[in-house]
């Protein structure tokens, strides 16, 4: 009874209101949900051919759609990600028929946005190489910085961390290393705003680089996409050769204010280790080569061991009779035969990471924000060590009329870094390698034990103080105006800039004076783009996009330092309280002033092609060819959509592409085309000296690119994929010209190499199986060769160290070493291959044996990755791969080289060392001092493929009803590891490794280096 | 109508964009001078000069490998076991350099950079006369002066140190810049030390007796006499010898020590300076200093030598120990703000005795000018003098100084078993230096 009165009287009301419009309509009501079960919010729901009659469900699925016509109506619901349903449902004048839809994932996705550069292109129209990460992907990652979020997932860019310190640096490749002088990194472009890359640490004494990436949480990001291909990168023109990585933030969508809450908290470990003497394996191979050697009695062996064993008691004259000091002997020898330190061990221990983040985000029809903030707490392994950050960030969008909005998305971060002295500088460098295990850490009276070459790094751990903080601003404000229904007008303004303080001060313990620093360096990058897009369809077949614009941008950077040495105090530690006073400044600058314009058309959506143009100027040209010109252009072709491929029911999608273009190089550094005079001084006064040789005709870089692809999808996207095939060609290319330095230069900048880059890459995405049990496989896989076709004939060493070259007709980075022949059986002597004669002989002559080998980038590389969800488990494990590169072991020669006086523990290797005549094995006899074992040679160049289980994750989601009694949306709790296994046969620490000093030529050496770690964390995701 | 409006309002937006940023390229160094400026003043000479002077300074030059090169070569020193060496060292001592030698290549490099540097500026000096820069008039021929002198201590030492004796071939002869397209090949050695001795006379001429710690008239005849001396001319080393010991003013410091210290003694007549901020000494002090885990020290020759005649002597007790390790040590270069001395008095004592010695050996001022640096170095006087009192004299006083290699050489003694002139004891043409210049040959 009370059901018809309401119903009358809603009925009355409606009709009140209705009548006026519609004569007969009725109601639609239902929910969305896709296949789990989970209501979709903000899908829409619309009437076929009616899409302004539209609605969106709310936060429970729910939606009322009011005058509907009466009738058989379709009705049709849609949502980003998921296939549209069309439902027919039967509309009674006054009344409300009731519908729920269950939308399928779409899993081809072809309408999904891809951002590009200025503006974004739906996946079905687009014809170059792109990669895309979303922000899914990365959620299982518990990486500090992006970049190493990429590795393995994205096709044909190699990713390698430097090493496994809490701070440090990452060396990204997209397609190869296509520069020898300038740099190899790609572009790197947050939300439109090219940002601040690289290190600015000071590396005097801690060499291992820092990295201005950090500055990125990567929990704020939505998706990553990589620019590969000419036709993608070269509206980012001069500086696009090494592609582009483009990167967009959260930002809020209209709908409730959703709370995101994550925390992470693990612990780290080294991946690998060092294999090297104890004390008194140490004692019996010393003792061993001292005896070879025919160095003296056991006595002189104790004495000649590089270091004393403080002892008060005994005073040393200037004595010139020649008496050995028994007194000594003895001190020694008690002390050492009795001391077995694990530097090493001393110098790690297990880190720890933790890391929290809320975001909320929502919005209303006129605004939407994104606000998130979080917290990262990491201690690295090698103590001392660490990294912390603090981001926020605040994106935000407000509609002032359907015509106008404007907006802005700035993120601060604040970043500390406690940096500890490796490799060759000290530290885990020196435990590795000077630091005996014979020597103790602490004298009988409990002072530090000082030895006398060198520097105990327990001690100076404990004496030095460095730490880098970083405060960077990341940010744009922009407007957007709708001239017309297809023309749009895009105004941004954008900043970024890093404020560094560094803090360092070493102690008495480590060097005579103590000294302190206290250097700044401040970036400030300003960048404008202003674009017109216009989008326009043309009947039914033709659909034209094009975009105009120009983009300004200016940095400059500020360095100044103030130090100080002879300190009255130990505790006191500002460069003011030094004696002796230093430090410099430095300023320099760079701008570029860029028009460009992209064209797009597609005809029956299915053939398609591109067009770009680029102009650019930059700063550090020369006068004479300050500007340049980048085009580009594709086509792609859609296969799948002919009519007569409507037979090939299992081929869901098939599209050919081919793209060329142009794409430039800048990044040499600020006024290499002036011509300079240094500033210097000598006793007091100021003096000058030639230092860069003018070149006004210096120009750009030019990588030209071909690409040829295909993307296929088959069984409806079940499985899809593609495949790319690229060469590039790089021409002028800046190479530092060798002149005789009779001429008082040693060599003058010019456009003159060519290097060429070709490769192909592949990637498979397979839905194994849907449904509860859920199993998803991606693979990938990248192969770049590279060849250096023309350097003046020159033969190029690497920006530092480890014997790298280039070398024209080698690959990049290709070693000249000479070919090692194992040990002569009769004289244990380490034999080397005349290259003359094809001969063995023991003789060392890197002028005429030397040969060109190895290459330090790998053949092939990629990842494969399998997830599996069922019901409420998730299950991810991602393997990368990397395949055919050689990292040569620049410390391996003082390591196991048979020299054990060159003052080193030895690696546990010199125990196959040559005994007695007939011994067949590589390592030569130990000797004291044979000065010939530190060659460098083919033995110390390893292979270091390797397999890598990089991260591996297990998850529980708390069932929804559940989870909707707890008030929230989702609740996951998660184990992540990183780096659990590794698979190689590299001798040393670690097969991925870069040592500090790496550029493009010096690459895949380690020198000392510290190891990756191992991480495996527990977190929690709540969305609320 | 509102549709212009707003087009005229991008537009308007648009330009200024554009012509804000007209500027953005417009960039210009600030840490460093324009080529078309730097050498245009009398001051823009001047500070050129000084940076010739921080060349010298470098410690691939005269603030250490220099010398230290020679005592490599001439075995004076051995490996102490407290530092590595590197391998351009390891080279050095086994006398196998090649052609990549870092510290040839570093020396042939700075070298040559320098004379570029002052050729520059001697280039340049009449065109700032002819720019009517009024202060050049009395600054040219100071400047000119240290120009030509810097040249000369340069050239000399090149030659020294690569001009092959057996063939007469010696360095590349750069009087002018040469642009980056010249391809000298090498002068004879004659040539050079004829040039040597030309710039050397006329430095000495346009030079002042006092100028700031740099090079002076004195230092011109003083390197002059070095230079007749290793040439074998003993008359002019004398002539020029006698003249810097009677008229030049300076005198032997009184303790030997004092020559190696921040402050210039009055001994020194020409020395590459230090400042606090600004040290010479870091190279040497590397090699040799004792707190500074040195890769070198005294090898059982000199040793022997500084021991030879009693422990009074103070070259021996102010420069030598013995550390806990059971080995000596040189203490000559400790201090880490020292001046290094390029030539001092001393040595032209030494070289005046030993070229009257050679002209005749009765003459006696020879036992003079020996008793002058015994009595210094706390020894008893010699009565008669011997070509091996002479040598022996010497190899003390100058111990690590650069000397004992030259001089090994001059006198045709073997050097580490090989002949004075084996081509194995000549530095090497870099290798880079011979893949651009196809005139340059090796010594080999």
């Amino acid at each position: 009874m009370i059901k018809k009165v309401q119903y009358v009287v809603l009925t009355a009301l409606l009709s009140l209101l209705i009548s006026s419009t519609f004569a007969q309509s009725g109601m639609v009501k239902g929910t969305v949900a896709d296949l789990k079960g989970e209501v979709l919010i903000g899908a829409n729901v619309y009437i076929e051919g009616m899409t302004t009659k539209g609605t969106i469900t709310d936060v429970n699925g729910n939606f009322i759609l009011e005058n509907v016509p009466v009738g058989q109506v379709k009705i049709i619901s849609s949502f980003i990600g998921y296939l549209n349903e069309e439902k027919i449902v039967a509309v009674i004048d006054g009344k409300t028929a009731s519908v729920d839809f269950v939308l399928d994932e779409d899993i081809m996705q072809l309408d999904e946005l891809v951002v590009i550069g200025y503006g974004t292109k739906r996946k079905r129209d687009i014809t170059s190489s792109i990669v895309k990460v979303k922000s899914e992907e990365m959620e299982n990652v518990s990486v500090p910085t992006f970049e190493s979020a990429l590795q393995g997932r994205t096709t044909g860019v190699q990713v390698t961390s430097d090493n496994g310190m809490a701070g440090g640096g990452v060396t990204i490749r997209v397609r190869g290393t296509s520069s020898l002088m300038a740099s190899s990194q790609p572009l790197y472009v947050v939300d439109g705003v090219p940002i601040i890359t690289g290190s600015y640490t000071t590396d005097n004494g801690f060499p291992d680089k820092s990295n201005a990436l950090a500055q990125i949480d990567p929990s704020d990001i939505e998706s990553i996409q990589v620019l590969k291909d000419a036709s993608a990168a070269a509206i980012y023109g001069a500086r696009s050769a090494n592609g582009v990585v483009l990167i967009t933030t959260k930002h809020g969508k209209q709908g409730k204010t959703k709370f995101n809450v994550g925390y992470y908290s693990g612990m780290s470990d080294i991946t690998n280790k060092l294999d090297i003497l104890d004390g008194s394996d140490y004692l019996k191979y010393t003792k061993q080569a001292w005896t070879n050697s025919n160095k003296g009695t056991e006595q002189q062996y104790y004495e000649n061991l590089p270091f004393n064993i403080y002892n008060p008691s005994i005073t040393v004259n200037p004595d010139y009779s020649g008496d050995t000091d028994g007194g000594v002997y003895r001190t020694n020898k008690d002390v050492i035969d009795n001391t077995n330190t694990d530097w090493i061990d001393l110098m790690l221990r297990k880190g720890n990471v933790q890391q929290a983040n809320v975001s909320a985000s929502g919005g209303d029809a006129k605004t939407t924000y994104y606000l998130g903030g979080s917290y990262r707490d990491e201690k690295g392994v090698i103590i001392s060590n660490a990294f912390k950050r603090v981001n926020g960030r605040m994106n935000l969008e407000h509609k002032a009329t359907e015509k106008f909005s404007f907006g802005s998305d700035i993120a601060l971060t604040y970043t500390e870094n406690n940096r500890v002295p490796t490799g060759w500088a000290g530290g885990l460098g020196t435990a590795q390698s000077r630091s005996l295990p014979i020597m103790p850490v602490y004298n009988a009276d409990g002072s530090f034990f000082a030895p006398r070459s060198g520097v105990n790094p327990i001690a100076e751990d404990a004496n030095l103080n460095y730490q880098a903080n970083t405060m960077s601003i990341l940010g744009k404000i922009f407007a957007k105006y709708k001239i017309t229904d297809d023309l749009t007008f895009n105004a941004d303004f954008g900043l970024n800039n890093l404020y560094l303080r560094e803090n360092k001060y070493v102690g008495t313990i480590i060097q005579e004076d103590a000294f302190s620093m206290d250097r700044r360096v401040e970036v400030n990058s300003y960048n404008t783009n202003t674009t017109l897009n216009y989008d326009k369809n043309f009947g039914e077949d033709h659909h034209l996009t094009a975009m105009a614009g120009m983009s300004v941008q200016k940095n400059n950077q500020y360095e100044s330092e103030f130090n100080s040495s002879q300190f009255p105090s130990p505790t006191l530690q500002n460069p003011n309280s030094g004696v002796k006073k230093g430090g410099y400044d430095y300023e320099t600058e760079y701008g570029f002033i860029s028009y460009f314009n992209r064209e797009s058309y597609s005809y029956k959506g299915k053939y398609l092609a591109s067009f770009s143009l680029r102009f650019d100027g930059s700063s550090r040209f020369g006068l004479n060819n300050q500007y340049g010109w980048f085009p580009s252009g594709s086509v792609g072709w859609i296969i799948s959509d002919e009519g007569f491929m409507e037979g090939v029911s299992f081929l869901s999608l098939l599209k050919l592409r081919g793209s060329y273009g142009l794409t430039g190089n800048a990044e040499i550094g600020d006024y290499r085309s002036f011509g300079t005079y240094y500033t210097t001084q000598y006793n007091g006064e100021s003096g000058i000296g030639v230092g860069n040789i003018a070149n006004p005709d210096l120009g750009w870089e030019k990588t030209s690119q071909t690409d040829v692809g295909i993307d296929y999808a088959f069984l409806a996207g079940r499985i899809s994929g593609g495949f790319d095939y690229y060469y590039k060609y790089t021409t002028e290319m800046l190479l530092n010209v060798n002149v005789p330095q009779t001429s008082g230069s040693s060599s003058v900048i010019q456009n003159v190499g060519k290097m060429k880059n070709s490769g192909v890459e592949f990637f498979i995405d397979a839905r194994i199986l849907t449904g509860d049990f859920n199993w998803t496989t991606n693979f990938n896989i990248g192969h770049n060769a590279n060849e250096i076709i023309d350097i003046n004939g020159q033969i190029l060493s690497g920006e530092n160290f480890g014997n790298n070259f280039a070398i024209e007709g080698k690959p990049i980075g290709s070693w000249r070493l000479v070919e090692y022949a194992g040990v002569d059986e009769t004289t244990g002597q380490p034999l080397f291959i005349n290259q003359e004669t094809g001969e063995a002989t023991s003789e060392y002559n890197y002028d005429r044996d030397a040969i060109v080998t190895g290459n330090p980038y790998p053949d092939f590389y990629g990842g494969l990755n399998n997830s599996f969800t069922f019901k409420n488990f998730d299950f991810s494990a991602l393997f990368t791969f990397s395949s055919g590169q050689d990292v040569y072991r620049d410390d391996a020669k003082f390591f196991q080289g048979g020299n054990i006086g060159s003052n080193w523990n030895q690696m546990q290797i010199v125990e196959d060392s040559w005994q007695s005549s007939g011994d067949k094995t590589d390592e030569p006899q130990l000797s004291w001092d044979g000065a010939g074992s530190t060659y460098n040679t083919t033995h110390y160049l390893s292979e270091a493929s390797y397999i890598r289980l990089k991260t591996l994750s297990f998850g529980y989601t708390l069932p929804r009803s559940f989870a909707k009694r707890l008030k929230i949306d989702k609740a996951r709790f998660y184990i992540n590891g990183q780096n659990l296994l590794t698979f190689t046969n590299y001798p040393g620490w670690d097969p991925e490794v870069n040592r500090d000093g790496s550029g493009n030529i010096t690459q895949g050496v380690t020198y000392l280096s510290p190891p990756q770690i191992k991480t495996l964390t527990f977190g929690l995701t709540l969305n609320f | 109508m509102k549709k212009i409006n707003k087009l005229l309002v991008i537009v308007a937006v648009i330009s200024i964009i554009f012509t804000s940023c007209s500027d953005v390229l417009d960039v210009e160094p600030k840490m460093e001078l324009s080529d078309q400026t730097a050498l245009t003043t009398t001051f823009g000479l001047q500070t050129a000069i000084i940076g010739a002077y921080d060349r010298l300074q470098s410690g691939n030059l005269y603030g250490g490998r220099i010398w230290v090169a020679g005592d490599m070569l001439a075995e004076n020193v051995q490996k102490s076991g407290q530092s590595a060496l590197v391998y351009e060292e390891i080279q050095m001592m086994n006398k196998n350099m090649s052609p990549d030698n870092l510290i040839t290549a570093e020396f042939w490099s700075n070298a040559y950079t320098t004379i570029n540097l002052v050729n520059q500026v001697i280039a340049a000096i009449p065109e700032v006369e002819a720019s009517g820069d009024v202060d050049i008039i009395d600054s040219k021929d100071r400047i000119e002066g240290e120009a030509l002198f810097i040249r000369a201590l340069l050239d000399f030492d090149l030659v020294r140190y690569i001009g092959n004796t057996k063939t007469g071939e010696g360095v590349p002869l750069i009087t002018e810049p040469t642009g980056v397209e010249g391809k000298p090949a090498r002068a004879t050695i004659d040539l050079v030390y004829s040039q040597v001795i030309k710039d050397l006379k006329r430095a000495a001429v346009l030079l002042p007796e006092v100028n700031d710690d740099r090079a002076t008239s004195w230092a011109a005849k003083a390197l002059l006499s070095r230079v007749y001396f290793f040439q074998k001319d003993y008359t002019n080393a004398a002539i020029q010898a006698t003249d810097v010991i009677e008229n030049s003013g300076f005198e032997l410091a009184d303790s030997v020590q004092k020559n190696y210290t921040p402050n210039l003694s009055k001994e020194i007549i020409f020395a590459i300076m230090s400042t606090p901020t600004d040290v010479s000494c870091g190279t040497l002090n590397m090699y040799y200093r004792i707190k500074s885990t040195p890769r070198f020290s005294p090898s059982n020759d000199i040793i022997s030598y500084m021991t030879y005649g009693g422990n009074t002597d103070q070259r021996l007790l102010q420069f030598f120990t013995k550390e806990s390790d059971g080995k000596f040590y040189t203490k000559k270069f400790d201090d880490r703000y020292m001046n290094v001395p390029v030539i001092r008095l001393a040595e032209l004592y030494l070289t005046r005795a030993e070229s009257r010695f050679n002209i005749n050996p009765s003459d006696t001022v020879i036992l003079h000018d020996i008793n002058v640096i015994r009595k210094r170095a706390n020894l008893t006087d010699l009565t008669a003098v011997t070509s091996t009192a002479i040598y022996l004299e010497r190899t003390k006083e100058l111990v690590f100084e650069g000397d004992n290699f030259f001089n090994m050489k001059r006198l045709e003694k073997k050097i580490a078993g090989y002949e004075w002139n084996d081509v194995k004891l000549l530095f090497k043409i870099p290798q880079r230096e011979r893949d651009v210049n196809p005139n340059l040959t090796q010594n080999e």
